[in-house]
């Protein structure tokens, strides 16, 4: 029996967003092709030349306007890397088109975009998936040591997700703002919110395996960068996570600054059992690389054109082996189209993410826990 | 009788910690706490004198100090006596079940014996570390909710030192009770770092895997790739600390933790935080004193 191929729609290559990261997942997938990239007519200087560049190297057709793009036939799969404010109206279009939806990390920017996103996925039928959390090296290491049995029953646990990224600085406090910004504003020209950019891979680990959570509690307002201390915005922060059965995980996240880890930024979680306690990189396996040319010559320096380095990374000494997460997410999202099951994580988990992620926001703002659920529904 | 300087009364993971070197000090003996060497570890100085718990040693070996570096049931009528019969006592914490009628013996800063610790330290005030921003710290000690409190002020005590900052708040989540506790704190400093001291519930060999954030930089000291380990017919064994810990440093001056009357109360709060937060499910702040 013959498979169907999918057909891929590529809306927008947004400097926010990991469009560019999935490209390679998509090309490589023999029942998965490429039919065009579109974007809204109406958008930043820098961003049509760049999606039309796209369109020219992947050889597929350019699209001004979103909506005709995705309502054509050749169109199976939208892949939204869209800025995050429009992220929500996209995928509830998409999906009245019938329409599947590949989406980067997030599926809106507040709660109210988030649940609508769910309500007409729903009722649409189509299937989700947001690839970004669940098919990296961190969650099936995590995944392996749970099943072993070694940890006994899961009690609690510890994750840093930190980019080494950016050059870090002295902080005047004059230029320091005191009071926490509060949510709902992500990014500025010069900076993202790290909490919500970084923290939500950590949450999405202890969404892996913990009940739905029932308290939060944040903490911000110590800084790496000027940047952030100006805006009053986290360029790092921690949370404490408490589930319906009361079992603990506190995260560290955020930006360190660049060449204070040794692979780019630690990606390590410690799960606290009933019989022991496991420990997990999520940089390894991998290949200590100490070439001295490399060190020696390392280029450390951060370029003025994007000094977070949002498109750039430093040199490392660690090459990981792990599997490619792009590609393991579009295996989960094709094997669900063939069988009608559904992908590991959906937009329904990325609801209930943004749920806890805004909890941690305010309560950061608050300076106390916060218990869910607060916003909406209830966690799915 | 066996007269002897100095009584180091411990759980498991403390003999191990101090074992090297204990065992090669002169007048020194390591004694269990009741329950803590089912093993059959636990020996004194001479390497021959086993010890079972730590009541009975005293009248055996009259020690003229004695240091209590883990917290079990009947410990402040030890003290009391101990006391009230001349003999220098200090504590790694403080006693449970606090009396203002008690006597309270001075607490030592277990830090000042790691010199993993005193090296962190020292790295952590060097200019390219910069300011510190978060401070993880992730230990397993041996025993109940009394000694998992004990490990939770040390690394109180331990934030605030490579912090260079008081604690401002803390809150306080935990689950599971006894020796299957597990005990989140997560802090704020008067400087705004920030920090997460996690008690495990199993793996006593982990002791401080440390993670330290400065805008300069990272410090880590990892409990695992600190320890020497044998790969044996289908494991890894991990080896003893090595000698990186010196108890006669705790018996400095400087060693004694400089605790007011409002930060005693605090500790004993958090104490109370823990058992409540894992019987409700619901963490619990509580602001350090004299902010």
């Amino acid at each position: 029996m013959a498979y169907r191929t999918y057909g891929v729609l590529l809306v927008s290559f947004s400097r926010h967003s990991h469009q560019r990261s999935f490209v390679p997942a998509f090309v490589d997938h023999p029942r998965v092709r490429i039919v065009g990239v579109a974007d809204d007519k109406d958008i930043d200087p820098y961003l049509e030349p760049l999606n039309r560049s796209w369109a020219d190297r992947l050889g597929v057709p350019y699209h001004q306007g979103i909506e005709a793009a995705v309502r054509r036939s050749e169109v199976d799969i939208v892949s939204i890397g869209h800025e995050i404010e429009r992220r929500a109206e996209i995928a509830m279009m998409a999906a009245d088109a019938g329409k599947h939806l590949w989406i980067d990390k997030f599926i809106g920017a507040d709660m109210d975009e988030c649940n609508a996103v769910v309500d007409a996925v729903d009722g649409s039928g189509v299937s989700t998936i947001l690839p970004s959390y669940v098919y990296n090296d961190l969650v099936n290491q995590f995944r392996r040591m749970i099943s072993t049995g070694f940890l006994g029953e899961l009690t609690a646990m510890h994750v840093d997700i930190l980019f080494a990224k950016g050059i870090p600085r002295s902080i005047s406090k004059a230029r320091w703002k005191t009071d926490f910004l509060p949510p709902g504003r992500w990014k500025f020209p010069d900076i993202k919110r790290e909490i919500l950019t970084v923290g939500a891979y950590a949450v999405a680990l202890v969404q892996q395996c913990f009940e739905p959570i029932a308290e939060v509690y944040g903490q911000g307002g110590a800084y790496f960068f000027p940047e952030h201390a100006a805006h009053g915005a986290d360029d790092f922060g921690t949370l404490t996570l408490v589930d319906r059965s009361g079992r603990v995980a506190s995260i560290s996240a955020g930006r360190s600054g660049i060449a204070s880890h040794g692979a780019g930024g630690p990606n390590q979680a410690y799960l606290f059992g009933t019989k022991g306690t496991g420990r997990i990189d999520g940089k390894r396996p991998g290949v200590d690389t100490h070439l001295r040319n490399r060190i020696v010559h390392g280029d450390f320096s951060v370029g003025d054109d994007d000094p977070m380095q949002w498109h750039s990374g430093p040199p490392t000494l660690l090459a990981s082996t792990g599997p490619d997460f792009s590609t393991e997410a579009l295996k989960d999202l094709v094997n669900a189209l063939d069988t009608g099951g559904s992908p590991r994580y959906t937009v329904h988990d990325a609801r209930d993410l943004m749920e806890v992620l805004l909890a941690g926001y305010d309560s950061i703002v608050r300076h106390g826990s916060v218990q869910l659920p607060v916003r909406g529904k209830e966690a799915s | 009788m066996i007269p002897i300087d100095g009584l180091v009364i411990g759980g498991k993971q403390d003999y191990d910690l101090f074992r090297e070197d204990t065992e090669g000090q002169a007048g020194m003996a390591f004694a269990g706490v009741p329950g803590s060497m089912r093993d059959g570890g636990g020996a004194g100085s001479d390497g021959e004198t086993t010890v079972a718990s730590a009541p009975g040693v005293f009248e055996a070996y009259r020690p003229r100090r004695v240091l209590f570096l883990s917290p079990y049931r009947g410990m402040a009528a030890d003290v009391e006596r101990l006391t009230a019969s001349g003999v220098e006592v200090r504590t790694a914490g403080p006693l449970p079940r606090f009396s203002p009628r008690r006597i309270h013996p001075p607490i030592v800063d277990m830090q000042h014996a790691d010199r993993g610790f005193t090296a962190m330290l020292e790295m952590s005030r060097d200019a390219d570390f910069g300011e510190p921003v978060y401070l993880r710290v992730i230990s397993s000690p041996d025993g109940g909710r009394w000694s998992k409190w004990w490990c939770a002020f040390r690394q109180c005590r331990m934030a605030g030192a490579l912090l260079g900052a008081r604690l401002r708040r803390i809150y306080v989540a935990s689950t599971g009770s006894a020796d299957r506790g597990h005990v989140s704190i997560t802090l704020k400093t008067e400087r705004d770092s920030t920090g997460h001291l996690l008690v495990a519930s199993r793996g006593s060999g982990l002791r401080d895997d440390v993670f330290f954030l400065g805008t300069g930089g990272t410090l880590a000291g990892d409990a695992l790739l600190n320890r020497p380990g044998v790969y044996d017919g289908s494991n890894y064994r991990l080896l003893p600390d090595p000698a990186l810990r010196r108890l006669a440093d705790l018996w400095n001056a400087d060693a004694v933790a400089e605790l007011n009357g409002a930060e005693y109360r605090f500790y004993y709060g958090l104490l109370r935080a823990i058992g409540r937060a894992s019987r409700s499910g619901i963490g619990i702040c509580l602001d350090y004193p004299g902010v």
